[in-house]
């Protein structure tokens, strides 16, 4: 189906159902959310022009209840859904049950989904096209058979979920005591995210760096590629800090990635926004890893590098607009870089932390963007990812990138909930993230809770000081103000006598 | 004149308040030190050391604080005090461990039950938060005395799982 679209449902919540509200706002489309009970008074739902409850909390029963989100649509007259990223978007199944009820997908075809989110099946299709892959199972496999690949193969082994990607339903074993628990663990998780248990088992590749191209596809057989992004500063396999372009890559690695992306698309019939990922090993050999069916969370920084809008091109695609681009009409500028900005605890084991947001000022300045899905008076519930808000940097180089990156970090204030900002500056102010040589090992290796910056002398006076005043004033001998204070005038500084309390 | 030990991370100073007004710190008078606030959590420190933004909240018995993209975890001993009068569990008898959830969860599963005997780093429970799945093991061997929860189940932070003799 395709015609134009004139209203969309979003099933999705979060920075993701907001960044696509805005891009179809701006295309003059209607506007519609779902949500569930614990998403009532969510930011995504304020963003929309009409919101339907779907269910209750659990994404089972809500952002991944088909029936209710298809009578969603139907309800409010949508004639589109976008799937976001995560949830229903690389289920084959919803994608041909939106076309069944006579909606528009704004993704690929469900063949595509199916062919690529089977991610052994891909792997196959992948070295059918001359594609190298990393070494693995070409199928589901039980645990006694993942004992078995792992006795021919060795150690370590990546357990990883057929069902979908993002880190979800992914171990990494170390040795034949680990496979089971390991085993167990990762089918559990997998099923909980993907509603699909099925493990597959791939060689670890030591060192690697974790590289990714941005295919775009239209129906008329187009496809280009727009650049690269890198992808490897990871925790448990969740992507943390991306940037683009890949301080790993030389020209004629870039070249050979990118037209092998472009090949990949082409041998799944690629419509639409899709991603190729790379695992890159120490010698620069890279191998076909994926290949993700949707937007990914990290598009912004392509958006960035480009000029273009990829949700708006997603829509276009999926009205059945031609690419309005060649691959020689594409240009890239600078350097960008993403910080995920997650509701966790880096000082305790990165524990999730859940609550509500009370205070939020953010960065602002030249090239700061921000993908935020909170606001303040809103729950972090228990019940979805941690991520908060996307933290996007545009600069004409990589270290002016960093640079700014790290002072849009230094201006971030976030209360309410922890967030992963105190590791994010870190990152930024890292050495070997500053060389550009790092591998997904980087965290593991150059990250723990001791390293984390407690402030001069200075400012943890001054954070005392307030702390004290706020004590103070809870003092249940003094009635509540609020307003200035100003210490013994000494050295001239005086308390002006117009001044008052507020 | 009031005083207060605040800690900031590992530190500790002794902030001496009056009429609303900080007037010392660690015994010493400050000079040249004043505090504005510009919004319910907003506050400017201007003083001799420098100028300062910080964003302060109360939160669990404590202030969570960020100043230039430093977060601090501060308790002041009137704040320590309140908390200790708050926490709801008795101590546990001797020869008894009582296993605590690490974090705001869901009960996924529960792998034990009454009776059973289990050995230290046996996964008892397994919780879920926010998309990811967290093993809760056994901290020492012993047979289970109570559970208190069941799969499907909401956890606080420190609430009760089980109890090991």
């Amino acid at each position: 189906m395709s015609g134009a679209i004139r209203s969309l449902l979003v099933a999705n919540r979060g920075e993701i159902a907001i960044r696509i509200m805005r891009s179809a706002r701006e295309m003059g489309i209607r506007t519609l959310a779902v949500y569930s009970e614990a998403d009532r008074t969510a930011a995504h739902v304020r963003a929309a022009d009409t919101a339907v409850l779907v269910g209750p909390a659990p994404s089972a029963a809500s952002y991944l209840n088909m029936g209710a989100i298809l009578d969603a649509a139907r309800r409010t007259g949508a004639d589109a859904i976008h799937p976001g990223y995560g949830f229903l978007s690389e289920n084959s199944v919803f994608a041909r049950k939106v076309l069944e009820a006579g909606l528009i997908f704004v993704g690929p075809t469900p063949e595509a989904i199916q062919a690529m989110g089977d991610k052994t099946g891909a792997r196959t299709l992948m070295r059918g096209a001359g594609i190298p892959v990393v070494p693995g199972t070409d199928g589901q496999v039980s645990a006694n058979d993942a004992a078995a690949f792992c006795a021919s193969h060795g150690f370590p082994v990546l357990l990883k979920a057929c069902g979908g990607g993002g880190g979800k339903g992914m171990r990494l074993v170390g040795g034949p005591g680990d496979l089971p628990d390991a085993f167990r663990a990762a089918s559990s998780e997998a099923s909980s995210a993907f509603g699909d248990a099925r493990l597959y088992v791939e060689k670890y590749v030591e060192r690697p760096r974790h590289v990714e191209i941005q295919v775009l596809a239209d129906r008329y057989g187009n496809v280009v590629h727009l650049g690269e992004r890198e992808c490897s500063i990871q925790r448990r396999h969740q992507k943390v800090v991306e940037e683009s372009p890949s301080p790993a890559l030389t020209a004629g690695l870039r070249q050979a990635m990118a037209e092998t992306a472009v090949r990949a698309a082409r041998a799944c019939s690629y419509m639409n926004a899709g991603t190729v990922e790379f695992l890159l090993d120490a010698s620069g050999r890279f191998y076909f890893l994926e290949m993700n069916t949707r937007l990914q969370v990290e598009h912004p920084i392509t958006e960035l590098r480009t000029g273009l809008d990829l949700v708006a091109l997603q829509i276009r695609i999926a009205q059945g607009e031609e690419l309005p681009f060649t691959q020689e009409g594409i240009h890239w500028r600078g350097h960008a870089i993403e910080c995920r900005i997650c509701a966790e605890d880096v000082t305790e084991g990165y524990t999730p932390s859940t609550g509500r947001i009370v205070h939020r000022r953010p960065p602002q300045g030249p090239g700061v963007r921000e993908d935020c899905g909170v606001e303040p008076g809103d729950e972090v519930p228990v019940w979805y990812d941690p991520l908060l808000s996307k933290l996007c940097i545009w600069a004409p180089s990589r270290d002016e990138a960093i640079d700014r990156m790290a002072r849009a970090l230094d201006e971030y204030e976030l209360l309410g909930v922890r967030t992963n900002i105190p590791l994010l500056r870190f990152v930024m102010r890292n050495s070997a993230f500053r060389s550009g040589r790092y591998s997904t090992h980087f965290l593991d290796e150059e990250f723990s809770a001791g390293a984390l910056d407690g402030g001069s002398a200075g400012l943890q006076r001054a954070a005392a000081a307030v702390c004290a005043l706020l004590e103070d004033r809870n003092h249940p001998s003094i009635p509540a103000t609020r307003g200035d204070s100003t210490g013994p005038s000494r050295g001239g500084w005086k308390k002006r006598r117009d001044e008052s309390y507020r | 004149m009031r005083t207060y030990q605040v800690k900031v991370g590992e530190r500790e100073f002794t902030v001496a308040v009056s009429n609303g007004t900080v007037i010392e710190i660690d015994g010493v008078p400050v000079e040249a030190f004043a505090v504005h606030q510009s919004g319910d959590h907003r506050f400017t420190v201007i003083s001799s050391e420098g100028t300062y933004p910080v964003a302060a909240v109360r939160s669990g018995g404590g202030y969570d604080v960020v100043s230039r993209g430093v977060n601090f975890r501060i308790t002041t001993n009137g704040e320590r005090e309140r908390l200790r009068e708050r926490l709801p569990h008795p101590a546990p008898g001797a020869g008894m461990t009582q296993v605590r959830s690490p974090m705001p969860a869901l009960v996924a599963r529960v792998e034990v039950g009454p009776g059973e005997t289990v050995q230290p780093g046996q996964i008892l429970v397994v919780l879920e938060a926010m998309k990811m799945e967290n093993d809760v093991r056994s901290p020492a061997g012993g047979t289970v005395q109570d559970v208190a929860v069941a799969a499907g189940a909401t956890v606080e932070k420190d609430q009760l799982l089980l109890t090991i003799i």
